[in-house]
């Protein structure tokens, strides 16, 4: 039952024991005496010794949840930041636009009632009070897949898909001519399309997740309702080379074409924002041992991981990946803001950050991180070699401010077996790219040259986004840009824990079959006094680098 | 070569590269069984339609057991009913099959791919186990210039029941499309392919671009494991095609460059 409007507090998060002052202790050296690492690769988790001295980074602990995330939904409704109340700015008859965060995030996926679910409940509620009829509700793909309509159930919950799936709740979709807009052109030359759908709109709702500090802001609308002919002008590899990181807004060139593009629709449509955060609370019960510090695991955290690890290692590979995307997240909601797309990003990203932010001292020389079993593009289907490479040099890479964690030339230790395995409804293109473009060249920029636009306009693709289940045909081009700056950044690459030296070797990667033998072969060319930093995931963490 | 010819309203488009389509599940949600049961039953008198009827009802655990072994030998077995049966009368027979029937029960989504994939400068062909006379209508129709269909022989106007070679099915489709692509100089590494069945894969695994369409339980397999594609059609569309606006946003994105 909502509480009377007039007894409405803006709820705040306990923030006491977070302050970033009180985060040195998330950084601790490995000595002699110190307990073996967890290290995800792939569907396993790795339980390593690391050498004496690496230093390990430690996600922060989990911010406390807000105590009633439905009131502080309707809070956030009834003062949004730099607009009206939401339902001061509805009129009947008027035509609004729901746009969605897909299921890229968060990962993995959350617990129900997902937040998309709450925030959509409490919207629709108030478009039916105040009589507004016409209501689409779009899922923000943009080159993603379809959502799946058991997928779409989930996150929107059964109130809003018996209502509105089919017709008024679909998935995006950037092939459909008839549907798309183009609203003009930035200072820049980038051409800003939109779905016709929210661009003819009176007012567009965008429902957002922030799991980390690229998401959000300008960025959802202008990239989750935009096509090809949009996303071309940032997803490329000269945007992403001077993107330092993705996850620092300030300093992405990505984000700031974005923003460039977001500016633009704002001058023609209205839109109200609404952003969320959540915490780092990815795994609990039976798995909250992940998300602990290894040197305090008690003996039941020893024994429930090594019989974690062994019922992953015996069971089928289809098993394993069922059971692991089946795993739900126990997220809190850390914080919810309305109205203005900036101001409401800001209070969004500044709150990520209080969530995620580690300062660090100085730079490694080596940096070991492992690659889970999901990334935003494989939920519900498999980890191929592209997406091991946009995880590891694309994501974990950029887990920054300030300065990257490994030092210039230096070697970045990705745990993963890359196997030469690919989804053949999710990632047809993937596999295309992965065996006829990757043997003739892995430079992105030529790669973009040669075949981009084949891909993009492949008519085969092109059916299989809109009809079936599978990205858009450029999207593993976009994999691959999303790791260019760490491959300029990078002198070596090293695949620990690797099955198939072949698929490692056509990314322009060492292989070693284990963690011990990567790391040796990183110190064989840097000298034993080589520094070592381990970025401890599970959950995540970003570090500031002095 | 069995049937290589071009379509009266067939306009060879660019070959440079070349998309070959199998018809029966793939793009048509019919199979040949259909077909040949629709031919007989219209074949004549009903005294002869009773006839041919019959002689196909006895050839039936031949026909599930040929299925099983061999789809070379399915088509033996099944064209062997036609034996008797005159050539006009198939070919007229044929004409208003793909008209009544076969037309229907295209995929819609099918014919927007054959559209998108010539518009992409990649020409269609038919490679099909289905008889001439009722790919030769349906290539029309579609304005497929090229295609590959099984051909009954006939003596003195009457089908002798035996096919011509070489039998349109399993490698021997691979091997027309070699063939194909060697007269056109064309690499089959820049072809496209799609089919339904596992009797195929021999035919996809020739092809650079092969793609599993709704396929057997044992295609499917064939193709996780070879890492192919898969495409699923369904009869009733669920959007409005877009295709036909392809050419726009080549132009606008031709703009933008």
């Amino acid at each position: 039952m909502a509480r009377p409007e007039s007894k409405l507090k803006e709820i705040k998060v306990a923030e006491l024991r977070h302050e970033v002052g009180a985060r040195r202790d998330m950084v601790m050296t490995v000595n002699r005496r110190s307990e073996r690492r967890i290290i995800p690769c792939g569907e396993e988790f790795l339980f390593e010794k690391l050498p004496v001295g690496t230093r390990v980074i430690y996600p922060p602990p989990p911010l406390e949840p807000l105590a009633d995330a439905d009131q502080a939904i309707r809070y956030a409704l009834l003062h949004p930041e730099n607009q009206d109340p939401l339902f001061a700015q509805l009129s009947p008859n008027m035509r609004v636009t729901i746009a969605i965060d897909d299921i890229s995030l968060p990962l993995p996926q959350m617990r129900r009632p997902d937040i998309r679910e709450r925030l959509l409940n409490q919207v629709l509620q108030t478009l039916a009070d105040y009589g507004v009829d016409d209501v689409h509700l779009v899922i923000a793909t943009s080159l993603h897949r379809r959502m799946t309509e058991a997928e779409i159930r989930r996150i929107v919950g059964e109130r809003a898909f018996k209502q509105y799936w089919p017709d008024r709740l679909y998935n995006f979709d950037a092939e459909n001519r008839a549907e798309l807009a183009m609203l003009g052109r930035t200072a820049h030359g980038e051409e800003v399309w939109l779905s016709k759908r929210a661009a003819d709109s009176d007012l567009l709702i965008y429902l957002n997740i922030n799991l980390v500090p690229m998401d959000g802001g300008h960025k959802s609308v202008a990239v989750g309702l935009a096509p090809y002919q949009s996303l071309r002008h940032h997803h490329n590899p000269a945007t992403l080379r001077d993107s330092h990181s993705y996850m620092d807004p300030t300093r992405s060139a990505l984000h700031r074409s974005s923003d460039r593009m977001g500016k633009l629709i704002h001058e023609s449509l209205n839109i109200f924002q609404i952003e969320t955060a959540v915490n780092t609370r990815m795994y609990g019960g039976m798995l909250d041992f992940l998300q602990k510090n290894e040197d305090q695991f008690s003996d039941w955290d020893r024994t429930r991981l090594a019989g974690f690890q062994w019922t992953l290692r015996n069971m089928s590979s289809e098993l394993r990946r069922s059971l692991l995307h089946n795993y739900a997240a126990p997220y809190g909601m850390i914080g919810v803001w309305a109205g203005d797309t900036e101001t409401v990003h800001q209070k969004a990203l500044a709150r990520v950050f209080q969530q995620y932010a580690v300062p660090v001292k100085g730079q490694a020389d080596i940096l070991i991180v492992g690659v889970p079993y999901i990334c935003p593009y494989n939920v519900n289907s498999i980890m191929n070699p592209i997406l091991a490479q946009c995880t590891g040099l694309g994501y974990l890479f950029n887990m920054y401010r300030n300065k990257p964690l490994v030092r210039e030339g230096g070697t970045m230790i990705v745990c993963h077996p890359l196997r030469d395995e690919f989804h053949p409804e999710h990632h047809p293109s993937y596999i295309e790219f992965f065996h006829r473009c990757l043997p003739e060249t892995t430079d992105a920029v030529e790669l973009e040259k040669t075949f981009e636009h084949e891909f993009a306009r492949n008519p085969t693709y092109i059916h299989m986004y809109r009809y079936g289940n599978a990205y858009h045909g450029v999207h593993p081009f976009y994999m691959w840009y999303w790791g260019e700056p760490a491959r300029q950044h990078l002198g070596r690459v090293i695949a620990a824990g690797c099955e198939e030296p072949e698929v490692a070797a056509r990314m322009g990667w060492e292989a070693a079959d284990t963690l011990d033998e990567a790391i040796a072969m990183a110190t064989s060319e840097l000298g034993r006094s080589a520094s070592i930093t381990y970025l401890h995931l599970p959950p995540l963490v970003i570090a500031d680098v002095e | 070569m069995s049937v290589s010819r071009k379509a009266a309203n067939g306009a060879r488009a660019n070959l440079g590269r070349a998309a070959f389509y199998d018809l029966d599940g793939t793009l048509v949600s019919l199979n040949l069984v259909h077909a040949a049961l629709f031919m007989l039953a219209n074949v004549g008198e009903w005294s002869g339609r009773l006839s041919h009827l019959v002689g196909f009802a006895a050839r039936v655990p031949h026909l599930y057991l040929a299925e099983r072994r061999d789809r070379r030998l399915l088509n033996t077995v099944l064209f062997e009913a036609f034996k008797g049966v005159s050539r006009d009368r198939l070919f007229s027979l044929g004409e208003e099959y793909c008209e009544r029937i076969m037309i229907r029960n295209l995929y819609p989504r099918a014919i927007e791919l054959i559209e998108a994939n010539r518009s992409a400068g990649i020409a269609p062909v038919l490679v099909t186990g289905s008889p001439d006379f009722i790919v030769a209508p349906l290539a029309r129709h579609l304005e497929i210039a090229d295609f590959a269909a099984n051909r009954l022989v006939y003596g003195r106007g009457l089908a002798t029941g035996r096919l011509a070679p070489p039998v349109m099915a399993g490698d021997e489709k691979a091997a027309w499309c070699a063939r194909y692509a060697a007269e056109r100089d064309i690499k089959l590494a820049d072809c496209w392919g799609y089919a339904d069945s596992h009797y195929d894969t021999a035919f996809l695994a020739a092809l650079g671009h092969p793609v599993a369409v709704n396929p057997d339980r044992r295609l499917l397999a064939a193709a996780t494991n070879r890492q192919w594609p898969v495409i699923r059609f369904e009869k009733a569309p669920t959007s409005e095609s877009v295709f036909s606006n392809d050419d726009a946003v080549a132009d606008e994105l031709r703009e933008g460059e």
